[in-house]
Order: structure tokens, then C-alpha cells, then sequence
């Protein structure tokens, strides 16, 4: 029995040894210096996980086909990952095992958690190399970004690879996209509404004994009265609209650094209090409170029965085609800029959130594969021609502006005036709002915060449902944003 | 989610109560079974009965209790004899209408957990047969305001939609592969050790099997977490098929009921194997295992359900499309509705192909359970009889 | 017997179990231990090089999680509710049954039903059947278009439509709609294994009840429910432990957000507290481990009780 027991024992020592051992060979660490002369022309083989559906990957795949004419010996292994969330667990169990991607679709979140095991080049020694590398065809590139690449990308996107706190640069944006306001144009023209450009009415005063028109306080008691079955408002991201109000009036949201979270404050509880009784006017509706349902399913619908119809719907430029309205609701869609903190805040004032795939690279063991990962993603991001065709074929927003100049899309923003056309203006207007945009800091548990923002806003709107009793529905959102908090923070 | 942070002071206390009485009940009730016992015992000696409970299982007929009532009153009036025949004629009628309708009020119950039963699996078909209008109430169903309960036009094809879309075919594949060398393995490695436990001595058997029995009651999350990384950091197998086979070979569960089920067979047929110069893997492979037979199938099945079901494993371990297994697709997948110019529409979930799918997933199970009913039942009470 | 290649020959048949044990059993709980006071222990940390120091703060962290009480309650609630009343429930089915012979098959098949089904995507359909169709709950006036299929059928008896899983239902309303589930769930196993020991009840006692002339109810308590006792105890015993372990019927139903909107979180559980750290977007395994450690510590409890309890006084 004793003789047992310490058999046991001993093979117990001897696995754990083993795997205390093993859990120590790891060679993935440290910064990324570039090899003399950078890529070398030696064969690689880079692994590429984009989140492309099948009908944009044929469209890469014409740009992959391009490269290897200039990089023959660069062999692109391109795998279609899922949804955003899926290849992040998909990295996660990758670098977990020591293995990784050489470069990846990312967004900021990601990035923080990647790099918790620093996984992630730092490219900022790669966008500086003037090291000139030769193509197939004798041409020469620089393997850094040139003075006029740089400037070409719209500089919010490009800094968002810069937006972990330390002033490093982890990921080159790859396709961007923002909220946007689109509104039925035909009954605000038919009613003479303004259409709003400010949330919140400047005399404080509520629903229509408001006399500031152009907020949409205004307008939405202005079509809930007109047309007293319809759910005014639909917002297609609970949380995206709280981080936009947050950061449009500087209440605090999170920042990059310790302590990350900066929400909890009385300036937002107030927000809150009034987002609340705007829901239990029924004035709006999110994605989220419909479970899951997009709101652009009210926005477009004909009928106003039962609440299912809205006339303003905010939601993604990258679901720009989502808001043409049925075939049986014929009206024309109006798009604008998201409503701001005050009326006629000027373009460089305005705040509006930024979303959408970046690319980060990964290192390796052979510093070829970095390189030889950083031309690629260099050559599809600084083309302006597959942006352009990336952009318009998944809704997104290029994320250089030399995209302009194509004929191809040039078009495109100039046809931007048809109702067919929603998606041009959604692209128009994105490229005249570029000085407005925003992004919400990076780090690890950004994502948590997020997920917070829609239980909160969810919560404190369905508070207290029927009450007016101010004490008692201002304590409870407290308690809202102190719980939202906690599990933040935990 | 105020009301349940004001909780947290009293709350626990009121839980920690409302748990303690439960419990209390729980020994009241076990307190009262032992009372029942000491009483009952004098007149049945249970105990005796109990040592030769298996073989009884395949010897009892289903109808203890018609039989019970309907000799109950033969009994009483045989006691009786001396009463008068007329009486006797009464007392059998009235037991007569009264044993009727028992039965009918039985049968009413029974039906009833039937149809509560089998209610969400109809909603399910009849739901993955509706067009996606019919089931949301809109468009032309847009007056109704309850939903209809048979579909007005049977779509069959939310059925071939559901498969393409979800890719169903690899998940299956997956799922089949995975299912099917998992249970081929766990097998092996299930009736070697059951064997071991059964029929051989040897030191610090005893101990081993406690330790084992023990780790049955250990939360399998628990292992989840270094399991995970176990197999990703430092065995290497992220995103295999390995990494969904190899950690779920051993059930402690399935050893501890084949041990049970190779002790019942007698030690002669192995001494007299062993006089034969039979050796011990033949002789389990042409006694023992033929004889545990019903206990193997049921094995096998419970274990193939296993990995039809798993669900959180797979998603951590295995999540890109080549090893998915179907329950995670299926979460994963958006089935979207299509609009009539054949793009996407995705503002809307198509429910109907989604329950389509989820019937589609659920039919395997089915088909071996219809086909295989008495093993898998056999199997599971099996478990319950020797806990 | 006990001869040196015998003994040789059993760990033989026995390493492949003991080395599987070790590594994918053994090794988790030493490891899991040690993970769970490395403090604020995360895996990419770990594989990116950093040293963790040994303390109490992971458990620290769980128990002043404002979730952690709302876990640990839904989790005791949900055990506490469903386990008696699925156990009684199953008793009742299990003797009726065995009482009757026509359609006993097939009812017996029907029963048994739910047990072959995938936990998940029942949810789901568990979920469109409570669920209404409309906008504008939790406010002050929602727009109902459908009130669903259990609305519509408790409404043939007069009750009112009840908000059961959308946006603003209550936590009761959730709480039932999952007891509903979980008891529905449960049921097959139940029945099966209290059939069973009901055909092994030797007809020897109903024959000696019906000499004595004793009622058919004192028949079923003073008989069938001793005799039945073992069985009893192991469904109880299961009942418990799964109980604790309840997490994926309720993704089925409210999807991992584990609660309606406005309410997310509402009815998660200890798993599903363990796993969320796991597989969020920032997980952090150390916190996980330390929930998991305490999840342990319960069940062990409760089944030590329960083992305690039916050893002494279970008829065996």
C-alpha cells in the first residue's frame, strides 16, 4: 500500500517536471529586428487568416496572384477564417501552442490579448526600413512605407495601430467602417423636420415643448406624435452608441492605460436617465433590446404596425445596403453624420467611432516570414485599387484616400445621390467626415468593457419600467453603472 | 440585477437557509424511509431479497401493479369466506369500477407527460417547415397573431437550405469520425481495465479503483482549464482530431459499470478456462465479452451520444472549420433569409432553417435510439440499479 | 491468486487508464491547484514569459465578484427546484407505468425521448416557444405581435401573456421558463432508472400486502418507496451533481449572454462563470481555476452529505 502510494507519487513528480519543463521552451519573445537586407528571396511560405466570405476572397485571391508575380518565392497560404471572434479563438489556441499565423485580420481587442504573449511584431522598424528590396520583374520597392504611402492612409485608421498605450505600432489598418445616421427622407421632407444634428435639447426641456429642432429629442417626439405605432429611433449598436456619446462629451469611457476604466461618473448617469425615458416613450430600439434582430429590419419595413417601424436608423456604413428599404415601402434614404454633442459642431469637433479589420503580424522563428508577411500586407493595403474593390464589394471603407482618384469608385461616390446608391453615400460621406473619427482604447479586457456597455444600456433603458419617480431611477442606474463597473474591473 | 446585489448581505444567509432546509427535508424523508425499514423488515426480511437483484430486471413483466389490484380483492374475499355472495358480488364491482377508473386516470396522466414530452420536438418540425413569413407572422401572415399550428405550405427546402449553409456535411463527418474512433478506443482501454478490476489480484487494487471512483466526482471544468492547456501548449494537438479524442478516453463511469457487470459472471467459467491453458485475452474475448455484451452496446451509444453533444471541449480546442463538431457549427452559423433577388438579407435569422437544422442534428439520435432502444435503456438503468 | 506475472499483467491492461488518468485527470487538479494561486494567472501571459507570484488573490477575486452571488444562487436554486420536483414527478410516471400494459412501450419510448436529444439546440426550441415577437419591451407600452405559442396556449385558460424570455421579462419568468426545461430534461433519465428498480421489486411483497389486505396507497409508501430507495438516492445524488454543473441548457435557451437583454448575466451559473473567464475575449485562467477550486469544494460537500446520508439510512 505505502510501496503504492509512493509509486504513485513518483510518477506524479516525473509528469509534472515534464510538463513544468516543457512549458518553459518557448522562443516567440522579444522585438523583431530585420534581417540584413531584408527579404532575402528565399522560398516561405506565409500563412494568412483573413475573415473574408468566399465572394471578397476571389477578389484577394486576384491580388495574391499579383504578388507572387513580384515575389515568386513568397508562397501565400490564405485561409478563410469565421467571424471575428472565431479566429481570435482560433489564434488564442494557436499561440497557446507556441504556433501562430504570420499575419492575421485583427481588431484592437485582439491585439491586447495576443499580445499578452507577445506574439505580435511591432512594425514600427519595418514602416521606417529604406532597405530596397527587388521584385521578380527588376523593379525595386522600399520595404518601410514611403513619406507619400504614409500620408496616404486617412491618419484615424492609422493610429489605431498605435492606440495600445505605448506608442507602438501593432497593426496597419486593412478595411474601416463608422456609424452613420441614414433617415427617411421622404417623410422628413413631407413634415418639414429638420433632421437632427444633436442628441440632446439645449433648453433641457422634453419632447416637443422643446424648442431646439434640430435635436433629436425634437424629432423623435416629433414622429412619435405624427405617427404615434412607430418605434422612432433603431440603433443597430447599443454599445457603439454610449462609447460615441461618451467620448462626444468627454465624460470618460476608458483609456489605454491603468486604471482603464473612467464610465462610472455622474455626466453619463445622466445620459443614461435620459436614454432612459426616451425607451419608455418607445422613441428607440437597439439590436440588442430586439434580441439580435437589426433594427434596419424596422427602418426599411413599409408597415408601421406593432412598433415595427422606425425612421432614423443608425447603424454600421458597412451595412449600408442593409438600410434600402423594402420593395412595398418606397421612400427615399437620407444619410448623414451621426448627431454630435451641440448644434453645428464643426467637421474637426465631431466625434465619430471607427470600426473594422486591421492586419497584425506574427513573429516567427525565421525572420523571412515576418518580411516576407509585412510586403504582403503592405502591398494589399497601400493598393488602391484592391481597396477600392475590397471596399465596395464588402461595404467597407478604404482605408487610403488615393482610392479617390480610381475611376471605379470616383463613380461610385459621384452616383452617391440615388436611393439605389446608399452604400456611395454611406462612402462619401465617410470620406468627408475622416477628421470626425474616433477610436476606443485597446487593452486587455477592452472587449469586457464593451460587452458591458450593452448590459448597460439595456438595463438602465428597461429600469424601473413605468416609474417617474426621479430619486429611485437615478439610484438605479448608479447601480447600473457601479455593477457594469465591478465586472469590469474584477 | 439591483435586486440581486441587495442580496448579497441577507441573501446568502436566506439561501444558505432555504439550502439547509432542503437538506433537512431530504433527511426527514431518509429518516422516515429507515423507519419504514425497521417496521417493514419484520414482515418481508428484505434484505434477503436484495442479493440476487440482477437477473430479476429480464424476469419481471411491467404490470406489478394492475396485477396487485385485481388479486387484491380475490385475496379478501377468500379471507372472508363466510360472507354472503352477494356481497361479495358488490365489493367486486365497485373494486371493478373503481380499478377502471384508476386506470383511465392513469392513462389521462400519462398522455398528457406524453404529449408535454414530445411537444417541443413537433414545434420543432412543424417550425423548420414554415416559410420564414409564416413563422415571424409577417407579410401575408401579418393579421394572425397566433402562430399557425401546421404549415400552410410544407417548405422542404429549408431542409436542403439548412444543410449547405451550415455545412452541415463536414460537421457531420467530423462528428461521426470523432464519435466513432473515440468509442472504438474508449472501448479497448474500458473493458481491459474493467477486466483487470473484475478478475485479477493485485496490489493496491482496491485503492486504485477508490481513486478512481473518486475522480467521478470532481466538476470536469476543473480539467478543462489545464487540459486545454495541455493540449494546446505542450502536447501540440490544437486543432486536431486528437485533441477531441484522446482526453475523453478513460470514463471512470463506463470501467465502474462493466466491473460491475464482469463480477456477475461466475469465477468457474474462468477457472475452467484457465485449466484449458485458455489465456486471459482470449478468454475474455470469447467468455467475458460476449456475456457483457448488452453492457457494451449501451457503452458504446451513451459514448457516441457523448461526442454528438460535447460542446464546450470542442469549442476551445477545436475551432477552426476543418474539426468542428456540429454542435458548435450549429451555434456558430447565421442562417440569413434571402431576398428575392438571391442575396442575402441579413438583417433577419431564417428561424425556420435554423429549426431545420436543429431537426437534422437531433435524427441520427433518433435513428439509433428507435433502433436500439432496449440496449441504450438497458444501459442507463443498468447504472441506476448497481448505484 | 496473487502470483508476480499476474500482477505485472494487470498494470498492463490497467496503463493505458492510469497514464490517460494521469495526464488528462491527475495532472489537471495539481495543476488547476497551482494556477489558482498564481495570482491574476492568465495563459498568453504565461507563454509570453511572465512569472506569477503565489497568493489568494484569484479567489479573492471571485468572491467579490458582484456575478459570483448570482452565480452561486442561480446555481443552488436551480438545483434545489428541479431536483424534487423532477424526482417525484418521474416517481409518479415510473409507477404509472409500470401499473399499465397497453401502449406501455411506447410511452416508455416517448419518455425516453429528451435523454437522445442535444441540450443546446432543444434550448433553442425551448426558447422560440416562450419567446413573443414584437418591440419595445421593458418599456412603458411594448408592441406584442406574437405572443407566442405557450402564451397562446396558456391563454385558452384565461392567463394572461407572461414576458418569459424577451427583453424586460423577469427573473422569475426566466427562472421557470429554465426549471421547465431542465425538469424536461431530466425526466428520462430518472424514469428509466426508477422503472427499472420498480420491475426488480420482487412481486413476493405485493402478494404479502394483499394477504394483509393493505391499501394501494400504504402498498406504495411502505413498499415501493423502500424498496425503491437506492434508486431514489442515485437520481438524487445525480440530480445534485449535474445541478451544480448546469450550463449549456441554459446557452440553449438565453444564448451565452446567460440572461435576457437588460438583464445579461442574470441566470448564469458557477460553469458558466468558469467558462466566461475561459473563453472571453480577455480570459483569465487563474480566476477560473480559483471558481472551479470552489465549484469542487460544493459538489464535494453536497455529495459527501448526500453519500453520507444514503449510506446510513437507504435501504440497501
Amino acid at each position: 500500500m505505502k510501496k503504492f502510494i509512493a509509486v504513485t507519487l513518483a510518477i506524479l513528480l516525473v509528469v509534472s517536471a515534464v510538463f513544468v519543463l516543457a512549458a518553459c521552451n518557448n522562443n516567440r519573445r522579444g522585438e523583431f529586428v530585420i534581417p540584413e537586407g531584408g527579404y532575402d528571396g528565399s522560398a516561405v511560405t506565409i500563412t494568412f487568416i483573413s475573415s473574408m466570405g468566399q465572394d471578397y476572397g476571389t477578389i484577394l485571391d486576384e491580388y495574391l496572384a499579383q504578388f507572387k508575380e513580384l515575389y515568386p518565392n513568397i508562397t501565400v497560404d490564405h485561409q478563410r477564417g469565421g467571424d471575428y471572434d472565431s479566429n481570435r479563438d482560433i489564434i488564442k489556441t494557436q499561440l497557446g501552442n507556441n504556433q501562430a499565423p504570420n499575419l492575421a485580420f485583427c481588431y484592437s481587442d485582439h491585439v491586447a490579448l495576443y499580445n499578452r504573449s507577445k506574439a505580435v511584431v511591432v512594425l514600427d522598424s519595418l514602416i521606417d526600413s529604406d532597405i530596397q528590396q527587388t521584385h521578380a520583374d527588376g523593379t525595386t520597392e522600399q520595404l518601410g512605407l514611403t513619406a507619400a504611402q504614409k500620408a496616404d492612409f486617412i491618419q484615424t485608421y492609422y493610429n489605431e495601430g498605435k492606440s495600445f498605450g505605448d506608442d507602438k505600432m501593432y497593426m496597419i489598418p486593412f478595411a474601416k467602417s463608422t456609424e452613420l445616421m441614414y433617415y427617411n427622407k421622404t417623410s422628413f421632407d413631407a413634415w418639414e423636420l429638420p433632421v437632427p444634428d444633436h442628441w440632446f435639447a439645449s433648453d433641457g426641456l422634453e419632447g416637443l415643448a422643446t424648442a431646439d429642432h434640430t435635436s433629436m429629442e425634437y424629432a423623435l417626439a416629433f414622429i412619435k406624435d405624427k405617427d404615434p405605432k412607430s418605434t422612432p429611433l433603431g440603433v443597430d449598436s447599443g454599445a457603439n452608441w454610449l462609447i460615441t456619446l461618451f467620448e462626444q462629451f468627454e465624460t470618460g469611457y476608458t483609456k489605454a492605460t491603468a486604471p482603464h476604466y473612467l464610465f462610472d461618473n455622474e455626466d453619463n448617469y445622466e445620459i443614461l436617465t435620459t436614454l432612459r425615458r426616451w425607451y419608455q416613450n418607445n422613441w428607440f430600439t437597439t439590436r440588442q433590446l430586439l434580441s439580435g434582430t437589426y433594427t434596419s429590419t424596422y427602418f426599411t419595413s413599409a408597415s408601421s404596425d406593432q412598433g415595427k417601424k422606425s425612421y432614423i436608423s443608425i447603424g454600421s456604413s458597412a451595412g449600408a445596403a442593409k438600410q434600402v428599404p423594402a420593395a412595398s415601402a418606397n421612400f427615399d434614404v437620407g444619410v448623414t453624420i451621426i448627431p454630435q454633442k451641440a448644434a453645428n459642431t464643426p467637421i474637426n469637433q465631431s466625434k465619430v467611432i471607427s470600426q473594422g479589420p486591421s492586419v497584425c503580424l506574427f513573429n516567427s522563428d525565421n525572420p523571412q516570414e515576418v518580411v516576407a508577411s509585412w510586403l504582403l500586407a503592405k502591398f494589399l493595403v497601400t493598393n488602391a485599387e484592391f481597396e477600392a474593390r475590397y471596399g465596395m464589394a464588402a461595404g467597407y471603407l478604404p482605408v487610403i484616400q488615393s482610392v479617390q482618384q480610381l475611376d471605379g469608385y470616383k463613380q461610385r461616390l459621384e452616383q452617391a445621390d440615388t436611393k439605389e446608391n446608399i452604400a456611395g453615400m454611406a462612402a462619401k460621406l465617410c470620406l468627408d467626415y475622416k477628421d470626425a473619427l474616433f477610436v476606443s482604447p485597446a487593452f486587455y479586457g477592452s472587449s469586457e468593457a464593451r460587452d458591458q456597455m450593452d448590459a448597460l444600456l439595456n438595463g438602465c433603458v428597461i429600469l424601473l419600467t413605468g416609474s417617474t419617480d426621479a430619486a429611485a431611477i437615478r439610484k438605479g442606474i448608479e447601480d447600473q453603472f457601479k455593477d457594469a463597473l465591478a465586472k469590469c474591473e474584477y | 440585477m439591483t435586486n440581486l446585489l441587495s442580496l448579497s448581505q441577507g441573501g446568502m444567509v436566506a439561501l444558505l437557509v432555504i439550502f439547509g432546509v432542503v437538506i433537512l427535508l431530504e433527511l426527514c424523508y431518509i429518516g422516515y424511509l429507515c423507519y419504514l425499514r425497521a417496521t417493514g423488515r419484520k414482515h418481508f426480511s428484505l434484505r434477503r431479497e436484495r442479493q440476487t437483484v440482477t437477473p430479476r430486471v429480464e424476469t419481471q413483466t411491467d404490470d406489478g401493479f394492475a396485477l396487485t389490484t385485481e388479486s387484491l380483492g380475490d385475496t379478501k374475499a377468500l379471507g372472508k369466506g363466510v360472507m354472503k355472495e352477494r356481497n361479495i358480488e358488490t365489493v367486486k364491482k365497485v373494486q371493478k369500477v373503481t380499478k377502471i377508473i384508476v386506470k383511465i386516470l392513469i392513462y389521462i396522466f400519462l398522455i398528457a407527460v406524453a404529449i408535454s414530452v414530445l411537444f417541443p420536438f413537433y414545434w420543432m418540425i412543424i417550425s423548420s417547415l414554415k416559410s420564414y413569413d409564416e413563422y415571424a407572422l409577417e407579410g401575408d401572415f401579418a393579421s394572425r397573431v397566433s402562430p399557425t399550428f401546421f404549415p400552410q405550405t410544407i417548405l422542404w427546402s429549408n431542409y436542403a437550405e439548412a444543410f449547405s449553409t451550415a455545412n452541415l456535411g463536414t460537421l457531420f463527418l467530423n462528428t461521426v469520425f470523432v464519435g466513432i474512433v473515440s468509442t472504438i478506443l474508449s472501448l479497448i482501454i474500458t473493458v481491459l481495465a474493467a477486466f483487470a478490476f473484475a478478475r485479477l489480484q493485485f496490489r493496491g487494487k482496491n485503492v486504485l479503483f477508490a481513486a478512481l471512483l473518486a475522480t467521478m466526482m470532481i466538476p470536469g471544468e476543473l480539467f478543462t482549464i489545464t487540459n486545454y492547456g495541455t493540449v494546446t501548449n505542450i502536447l501540440g494537438w490544437g486543432n486536431t482530431y486528437t485533441a477531441l479524442i484522446v482526453p475523453f478516453l478513460v470514463s471512470v463511469f463506463y470501467i465502474y459499470l462493466l466491473r460491475q457487470n464482469f463480477l456477475q459472471i461466475p469465477d468457474e467459467l474462468y477457472y475452467a478456462a484457465k485449466v484449458d491453458g485458455t489465456s486471459d485475452l482470449k478468454y475474455l474475448w470469447k467468455v467475458m465479452i460476449p456475456l457483457a455484451l448488452p453492457t457494451i452496446i449501451s457503452i458504446t451509444i451513451l459514448k457516441m451520444m457523448g461526442s454528438w453533444n460535447s460542446y464546450i471541449w470542442p469549442r476551445l480546442v477545436a475551432n477552426d472549420d476543418l474539426h468542428q463538431l456540429i454542435t458548435n457549427g450549429l451555434r456558430d452559423t447565421q442562417f440569413n433569409v434571402y431576398l428575392p433577388d438571391g442575396s442575402i438579407d441579413q438583417d433577419k435569422i431564417n428561424y425556420p432553417v435554423q429549426m431545420a437544422a436543429v431537426t437534422l442534428v437531433s435524427i441520427p439520435l433518433f435513428l439509433v435510439f428507435i433502433f436500439l432502444r432496449k440496449y441504450i435503456m438497458k444501459g442507463v438503468s443498468r447504472s441506476g440499479l448497481k448505484g | 491468486m496473487v502470483d508476480g506475472k499476474k500482477q505485472w499483467k494487470a498494470w498492463l491492461y490497467l496503463s493505458p487508464v492510469i497514464l490517460l488518468t494521469l495526464v488528462f485527470t491527475v495532472w489537471p487538479i495539481i495543476n488547476t491547484v497551482r494556477i489558482a494561486f498564481l495570482d491574476d494567472y492568465t495563459l498568453m501571459d504565461d507563454v509570453g514569459g511572465m512569472t506569477f507570484s503565489v497568493g489568494v488573490y484569484n479567489f479573492e477575486k471571485v468572491i467579490n465578484y458582484p456575478e459570483f452571488l448570482t452565480c452561486l444562487k442561480n446555481t443552488l436554486l436551480l438545483t434545489v427546484i428541479t431536483v424534487p420536483i423532477s424526482t417525484f414527478l418521474a416517481l409518479l410516471i415510473a409507477v404509472c407505468l409500470n401499473s399499465i400494459k397497453a401502449l406501455n412501450r411506447l410511452l416508455q419510448t416517448i419518455y425516453f425521448l429528451p435523454y437522445v436529444t442535444n441540450t443546446i439546440a432543444i434550448g433553442i426550441v425551448f426558447s422560440t416557444m416562450f419567446s413573443m415577437v414584437g418591440t419595445g419591451f421593458g418599456g412603458a407600452n411594448p408592441y406584442i405581435s406574437t405572443a407566442g405559442i405557450i402564451n397562446n396556449i396558456i391563454g385558452v385558460f384565461g392567463i394572461e401573456p407572461v414576458n418569459w424570455v424577451n427583453t424586460g421579462s423577469t427573473y422569475w419568468a426566466n427562472m421557470f421558463v429554465m426549471c421547465v426545461y431542465i425538469i424536461w430534461n431530466a425526466l428520462p433519465f430518472k424514469i428509466l432508472i426508477l422503472l427499472g428498480g420498480l420491475q426488480s421489486v420482487n412481486k413476493q411483497y405485493y402478494d404479502a400486502a394483499k394477504v394483509d389486505g393493505t391499501s394501494r396507497v400504504r402498498t406504495f409508501f411502505r413498499i415501493t418507496v423502500p424498496m425503491l430507495s437506492p434508486m431514489l438516492a442515485y437520481v438524487v445524488i445525480t440530480g445534485f451533481i449535474g445541478g451544480f454543473k448546469e450550463y449549456s441548457s441554459i446557452v440553449g435557451v438565453f444564448g451565452e449572454e446567460m440572461g435576457p437583454a437588460g438583464n445579461e448575466g442574470a441566470l448564469n451559473t458557477m460553469v458558466g462563470f468558469i467558462n466566461r473567464n475561459l473563453m472571453s475575449g480577455s480570459p483569465r485562467e487563474g480566476i477560473a481555476s480559483a471558481g472551479a477550486i470552489l465549484l469542487f469544494i460544493i459538489i464535494f460537500a453536497v455529495t459527501m452529505l448526500n453519500m453520507y446520508v444514503s449510506k446510513k439510512r437507504v435501504h440497501y
